[in-house]
This record gives structure tokens, sequence and C-alpha cells, in this order.
């Protein structure tokens, strides 16, 4: 069971197309897996609908319908073409990921391959977003700890497999965790198995203990 | 049919060659047919069709994109390859499961969004598109929980009914493209009242569609 939620505001920015498109790929990520998020998107977007509708009319060019029937050059797509997905690269298919970064991981550039950061924590990058945003498939070992930091930027984690701990809070597959620049926090993998999670940091990591400056620094990032 | 829901897209002239980028507002439009026509998109291939969804939503997707800061040429350009994707992709609708207006929002929003990134990494085709058969999402029961075509046909009509101060938020985040904090800047109300003020929306929205769909 999902017990934890995209705030408001959040899937309002994510709804009218003015949140970030690392955050709005972690949203989508989480309403993928949330059947209350997806319904809450649904309205979101079925308002945006309703503004379209109710809004005003701008004139166009006299010649915009020609224009695009000229550019029609067949029938719609059958269905199966249109929506046709790629697919998974193998190493990913155990972890069950949402539809919004198949895609993404089909188109990558480079080969979707695991790499080494810090013992125990290995990730895959993904291109999304601006060039100062980190945007990372993370495989996270059970127990592992992360050390008190502050971010430099909004954070967003979307759990696939396993478990992630914070606070006494427990965050599953389909958990999303949103944190604010000022909010710091620790985390902790639950033991056991790994976990494998889409973490978004639009801003650097700032750690707070001498343990987390080590790591940051041995990071190979 | 509710009757206070009239077409004015098709009866007011299309596309009159005046000064383009002028705004002009008027009801809302019909959509009780929207479904008959993407049918008829798909199965006949129906470009006359196709040419009655133009008249009607292009103008009002053109209006949306410049609202969002687009200039008239670029969103002549934006408005030309979202309805392109209509035809496109039309086998992607599905009117049980939502309405038109509906849809092509997403599809402006992803096309002015990818718009604005092109000048990094273009994002594919596909993507653009939400495909409404599916519904998109990986669990099953979530279909019966998304906002059914009803709910969001008796949607239009309902907001110009929200008290003034929420229907500014909702414009401001839509169609001027604020965040919640900017919203509130702009109204010199805390953060958290702006919130509360989205909630109260929805939740009025959602006690007046409750009403009418029982009308």
């Amino acid at each position: 069971m999902i017990r934890h939620h995209v705030p408001d505001d959040e899937l309002l920015a994510h709804a009218a197309g003015t949140a970030s498109d690392a955050a709005s790929l972690a949203i989508a990520c989480h309403a993928a897996l949330c059947a209350e998020c997806a319904a809450r998107t649904g309205e979101l977007e079925a308002l945006g609908g309703a503004l379209l509708s109710e809004g005003g009319q701008a004139d166009l060019s006299p010649d915009a319908l020609a224009a695009v029937l000229s550019r029609i050059d067949g029938p719609s797509e059958p269905r199966e073409r249109a929506a046709a997905a790629p697919e998974v690269p193998e190493l990913l298919r155990p972890y069950g990921l949402p539809r919004p970064l198949h895609r993404l991981l089909a188109g990558a550039s480079s080969p979707v391959r695991w790499r080494f950061v810090i013992p125990g924590v290995r990730a895959i990058d993904l291109e999304v977003g601006s060039r100062s945003d980190a945007v990372r498939l993370i495989a996270f070992k059970g127990g592992v700890s992360i050390p008190l930091h502050d971010h430099g930027g909004p954070e967003h984690i979307v759990v696939f497999s396993g478990a992630l701990e914070e606070d006494g809070a427990r965050f599953g597959r389909g958990d999303i965790s949103v944190r604010e620049p000022g909010e710091r926090h620790e985390q902790r993998i639950a033991p056991g198995e790994p976990c494998i999670a889409l973490v978004v940091n639009e801003g650097k990591l700032q750690p707070l203990t001498l343990r987390g400056r080590l790591l940051l620094a041995l990071s190979r990032d | 049919m509710s009757g206070c829901i009239r077409d004015v897209a098709l009866s007011a002239a299309p596309a009159a060659p005046s000064s383009s980028g002028s705004v002009r507002f008027d009801r809302v439009v019909d959509v009780a047919n929207d479904g008959a026509l993407m049918a008829a998109v798909v199965e006949r291939a129906d470009r006359g069709a196709f040419a009655q969804i133009f008249r009607r939503y292009a103008p009002r997707v053109k209006a949306y994109l410049m609202a969002r800061g687009a200039t008239s040429g670029v969103a002549d350009e934006l408005t030309q390859e979202a309805m392109l994707l209509v035809w496109r992709k039309a086998s992607l609708f599905d009117p049980a499961k939502g309405n038109l207006a509906t849809w092509l929002f997403t599809i402006s929003r992803n096309c002015l969004v990818n718009h604005v990134r092109r000048a990094g990494r273009p994002i594919p085709e596909d993507d653009l598109v939400p495909d409404q058969v599916a519904g998109g999402q990986a669990t099953p029961d979530v279909e019966q929980q998304m906002i059914g075509a009803e709910a969001a046909r008796l949607m239009i009509g309902s907001i110009e009914r929200l008290p003034a101060e929420q229907r500014e938020i909702l414009v401001g985040a839509y169609w001027n493209g604020k965040t919640l904090q900017e919203c509130a800047d702009q109204a010199r109300i805390p953060v958290g009242t702006a919130k509360t003020r989205l909630r109260l929306a929805l939740v009025r929205l959602r006690e007046m569609i409750h009403a009418r769909s029982k009308e």
C-alpha cells in the first residue's frame, strides 16, 4: 500500500506543465504506481481541459487549417503502433519500473549499466532536466545508511523495489519522498533486499557529517 | 445535454484574417459530438470531421499557448503541431475515458514544454500524447478512479461559478504558468492560503459536478 503521496502544489505544477522536467519525471513515476495520485492528476488535467474550453480564442493565421491538412500524409496511426512502448533493458526488468521510465531508458545515448558510486551504492544516470540536475536510478544495498544531509534544491525519491526508512517512516514500492532545501534528513535502506529508487536532486547534496563529506568526496560522480 | 453550453467556435467566423494574436473571449464549446468526430477521424480518415475539431479547438489552443508566454508565431507553429498529433494519434483517444478538451490540453501543454526544452534534449513525439485507451497507468483499478468522461464534461462551465479568489489561483497556475508561491505573492496572501484556495476549488468543483450529474 502506498503511504507517501505528492503534495497538492507539486501535483498542480505537474498537471499545469510548470514543474521542472526532473520533478515531473518523479511525479509521473509515482502517479503510474499510485491509483490515488493518478486520479488526482486526471482531475487536475480535466481542469486544464475545462479551462481550455472556457478560455479565450486567438485568431489563427488564415491558412492554418490548410497548412495542417497539407501535412497529413495518411490515416491516423493504428492503435498498436501509436501505443507501442519500448522494452526496458534486461538488467532492469525485475524491478517493475513504471512506464515514464521506459522510453527514457530505451532512448539513452549510451548503454544502460550500473556504475559504482560508493560501496553499497550503484547508479544509472538518466538524461533528464538541466545540467545541474542529478537524475538517477540508484541501487542501494540493504542496510546502507545515508548520513545527515541538506539539499541545494528540491529532492524527489520514488522507490520501486525494497524500502527506505527515514524518521521512523518507511518508503516502499511506489512511495515518493519530497524534500525542499533546509529539510535535513538521514536515511537508511531497510536491511535485507536491495532498494531500487529514482533519485532526483535539483541541487547539490550538502553533507552535514564528517562521514557524509568523506563519502561524497569518495563517490565517483 | 446541458442547455447552457452552446457552440460558438463553429458559429463564429472561423480563422478570420484579422490581426493575428488578438484574443476573443466567448462562451464554452459544445463538446457533445467530439467523440463522434474523433471516431470519424480514426475509422474513415475523415478530414471534414478533423476540420470541425480544428475550428472548435485550435483557436483555444493558441490562446492558451499565448497566455503561457508563446509569441503569436510560436503559438501558431505549436498549435499546428498539437493538431497534427490529434490526427496522427487519434486512436489513443477514448471518449469513454475522458473528453477531447482534456486530451488536447495535455498535448498542447506537452508541446509547449517540449518547445521550451528543445534547446536541450528534444523528447520523442510519442511522449507528447497520453494514451487514454490504456490509461497509461500500471494499476488495473486506476481506471475506475480516474475522472470519467462525463465528470470532465461537467467540469466545463463549472469553473466560472467558482469564487473569484479560487478561480484566480487556477488561472494563475494553468494559464500564466505561475507556481502556487507566485500566485500567493501576486494576491498578497500566504502560500498556505493559496493551497487552501486550491483545495477548496477542487472540492467545490467536485460538488458542482456531482450536483449537475443528477440534473
